[in-house]
């Protein structure tokens, strides 16, 4: 089955025309009732990032709050309106749409090869629940606010007299059903969109983490809408299922919670994973190592992901035999994420690696994932959880899973297909150092957290010891440089959209489909039927020193289809390919990669 | 680069076929969607209705069982299902008036349905069993609710069955939106089975 109409493989379109996404038709209708999965994805893009700025500023807030012990601006209870809308703001409107929605809608139908995702229709359907839900969250401020913790807990919040939790509870209802249709959409998609030779396993890794990411949004997400339901129904008329004094069980409202919002942190950090491994192969020119374990692993994860949500209650009173079992399936997670590591490290060794900003962030998130996966081992070991359980040693486990690798993911993402989506290239050195900022800045702030938690410091104190303190202030100054980093990125951006060089069609060397179409793309993606080659074979990528861009030979791609190189595929071709791909291109893409893509 | 007018029509499938396709995968997955919802709420009632620390008896000792409509409204919903699969059986033989005439029908059980859910709420009111008396008049009125609210999305895909049906659009080679809206509504009467099930039990 085919998406294209026409079938010409050798003449693909990489010129940039007049005619693209961004100017096909103009006009404010054009893009609000748009069915283009580009323009969608722009438009979540543009909708997350401003989540971001008043998620972030809540954070400064906070942390602010935390310079001293005792009153430094607020009093106790808005500091408990800061942690919670932060927390909420931060999950349910910046980190689960970021990737799939925005990077995720923009880039996977191309990838794929298709004209766009299988239901455009219900694709914009996604994007205004989107924008539904945020209109409550943001309703729910002017009500009152909420003070709950983003988790909801029972009782907590069927008794705070805070008057916006009904409001950002039908917000967060309304953003399930949004990711709920966002994971089908592509489920579909994938299954039923592949062009001609678009087989599984030639399916660029960030598809696989997408495909993996989808499975969880389409099976963990009704369990929330169902539990915030009930929760509605307990807190509206006073009655419910969570409710002791009725016979219910509050502990249930947290296992209810928990099996939707522990996947929800693969559904953050598993796409994630999958740029990195675009980005870890792309801007070191060299065959993603162990192509299949990558791709079963994301799998694996999303398996996984179902069935450790227990570990969140070890503290909860659940039976000794639970928490155990709950212990060692947490472990197994670790298994499927250390194989992702080992095998970005491996496709690093000996690759020629650009040191470009979308490979600053790969590589921030290898150290920060490692920090924040290695950290997991300590919360789901039962013993050293019951101490650790509620101190600030989760709270920086959790941001160096979240922050440090989901969102810089996300972020490294965004720089690797700016020119893709933009047309603009942007100030490689400023971004480069906004990234080093936002390392610096993150590691100051919560590596600090971690010395916190385990000398005791709870997480949502508003009050705290004075030998706290000196932690606290080095935890703030370091929000601050994140803060700044993430201005210096902001400026970056913008900069590149008002000033910055047109960006070819190849700014990186990268093989997949979305590197073969015009920058930025066409209305319809492809004007002829793309060739589906090895989208890791970096050997037919050359250079052009007069045009400054990678184009990828065909011919070159043909010859290794009739000879294959081993019967291994991808990790029969992986040491050729590399070897091939350094002896290339090693001098031009150091160039490209630091020079050549910016004035 | 060209003036705007509404939707712009951008089929990302090369034929119908490949289009009908995708539609029915579509709906199995939003299928699982809604099974997942059902199958967390029944689970939490069995959770909740196993606890042996209960403070509370499970159901007070006064209140009667489950009104006699509920069943029959099980035999209702069960029918439509029934006709629904004759209206595109008679789809595939080119029965365009059969099918027209079973598609009217299942849209009138399903709105049945509806009509004896409200009368088994009403029911149970009038015997004055409230939504906070205890468990058991919770699980019923909210389990009831939940589906019969899927039920009345259900009932707007078999409206349109109905009318496209009535207007000759379905035949041996078109007939993707009653299969896609059989998926849904079949899938939802399964689920009510369970449901009811679920309410038996609990009712003893």
């Amino acid at each position: 089955m085919t998406t294209i109409d026409t079938p010409h493989p050798e003449a693909l379109d990489t010129t940039a025309s007049s005619d693209n996404y961004l100017t096909h038709s103009r006009g404010f209708v054009s893009w609000a009732l748009t069915l283009d999965h580009k323009r969608i994805g722009v438009m979540y893009m543009f909708a997350v990032l401003g989540s971001f700025f008043v998620g972030g500023t809540f954070a400064l807030l906070l942390r602010t709050e935390l310079l001293t012990p005792g009153r430094t601006i607020c009093s106790a209870d808005t500091y408990n309106q800061f942690f919670t809308l932060h927390g909420a703001i931060m999950v349910f409107l910046v980190i689960i749409p970021s990737i799939p929605a925005a990077l995720g809608n923009f880039v996977l139908p191309i990838m794929l090869g298709a004209k766009d995702v299988a239901f455009p229709r219900l694709n914009l359907f996604s994007f205004y629940l989107w924008i539904g839900g945020a209109l409550f969250t943001l309703y729910s401020l002017l009500a009152g606010g909420f003070d709950t913790g983003w988790t909801f807990y029972t009782p907590y919040s069927t008794t705070t007299t805070t008057g916006g939790v009904v409001p950002v509870l039908m917000g967060v209802f309304i953003l399930g059903f949004s990711s709920i249709f966002t994971g089908l959409n592509f489920i579909v998609t994938v299954h039923k969109l592949r062009p001609p030779g678009m087989t599984w396993f030639r399916m660029p890794l960030f598809l696989w983490a997408l495909y993996s990411t989808a499975i969880i949004q389409v099976l963990a997400t009704p369990v929330l809408a169902i539990t915030i339901c009930l929760l509605i129904v307990e807190r509206v008329l006073n009655v419910g299922i969570f409710n002791p004094s009725m016979g219910g069980d509050p502990v249930l409202y947290q296992h209810f919670f928990w099996f939707y919002s522990h996947p929800a942190v693969y559904i953050m950090i598993v796409p994630a994973m999958g740029i990195i491994s675009e980005i870890i192969a792309v801007h070191s020119h060299r065959q993603i190592f162990g192509y299949r374990y990558i791709a079963f692993s994301s799998i694996a994860i999303a398996m996984f992901s179902f069935i450790v949500w227990g570990h969140h209650m070890f503290t909860s009173g659940q039976s000794g035999l639970m928490n155990t079992i709950f212990s060692f399936i947490s472990f197994s997670v670790a298994i499927p994420s250390a194989v992702k590591t080992f095998n970005w490290t491996m496709t690093l060794y000996k690759g020629t690696i650009s040191l470009t900003a979308p490979m600053c962030y790969g590589l921030s998130f290898l150290f920060l994932f490692t920090i924040g996966g290695l950290t997991g081992i300590h919360c789901a070991t039962l013993n050293t959880d019951v101490h650790l359980h509620d101190t600030y040693f989760v709270v920086a486990h959790f941001h160096y899973v979240m922050m440090g690798s989901a969102l810089i993911g996300m972020i490294g993402g965004l720089h690797h297909w700016w020119p893709k989506m933009t047309g603009k290239m942007y100030n490689e050195k400023m971004a480069i150092t906004a990234c080093i900022i936002i390392f610096v800045g993150f590691n100051l702030t919560f590596f600090t957290q971690f010395m916190l938690g385990s000398q005791g410091m709870p997480r949502r104190y508003y009050d705290y010891q004075p030998e706290f303190q000196s932690y606290h202030i080095v935890s703030t100054i370091g929000a601050y440089i994140m803060a700044i980093g993430f201005f210096t990125s902001a400026v970056c951006l913008v900069q590149s959209l008002l000033s910055g060089p047109k960006a070819p069609a190849n700014p990186w060397g990268g093989v997949s489909l979305e590197w073969q179409c015009a920058s930025p793309p066409p209305h319809d993606n492809f004007s002829t039927t793309p060739k589906v080659g090895n989208c890791y074979d970096f050997s037919v990528v050359r250079y052009d020193e007069k045009k400054k861009e990678y184009s990828v030979d065909h011919d070159m791609e043909i010859e290794h289809d009739a000879h294959p190189a081993g019967g291994a595929g991808a990790a029969g071709q992986s040491g050729q390919s590399g070897q091939s791909g350094q002896s290339g291109q090693s001098g031009q893409s150091g160039q490209s990669g630091h020079g050549g893509s910016h004035s | 680069m060209s003036r705007f007018h509404g939707f712009p029509e951008k089929d990302p499938f090369k034929d119908t076929l490949s289009s009908e396709r995708a539609d029915r995968l579509g709906m199995w997955i939003f299928v699982i969607v809604v099974a997942m919802v059902f199958a967390a709420t029944i689970l939490g009632y069995i959770v909740v209705r196993l606890n042996p620390h209960m403070v509370l008896p499970w159901r007070a000792a006064n209140t009667s069982g489950l009104p006699l409509t509920l069943a029959l409204s099980t035999v209702v919903l069960v029918s439509s299902s029934a006709t629904l699969h004759a209206c595109l059986v008679r789809a595939r033989r080119g029965d365009s008036a059969g099918c027209a005439r079973l598609a009217n029908i299942t849209y009138w059980l399903g709105f049945a349905f509806v009509l004896l859910q409200g009368e088994a709420w009403w029911t149970m009111w009038m015997r004055d069993v409230k939504i906070a008396d205890d468990l058991y008049a919770w699980t019923f009125y909210v389990l009831t609710a939940l589906h019969v609210i899927h039920i009345v999305g259900g009932l707007f895909g078999l409206g349109t069955v109905a009318r496209r049906a009535s207007e000759g659009a379905y035949g041996p080679l078109h007939h993707n939106g009653i299969v896609v809206c059989g998926i849904y509504w079949h899938a939802l009467d399964v689920i009510w089975i369970a449901l009811y099930a679920t309410l038996l039990i609990g009712s003893r």
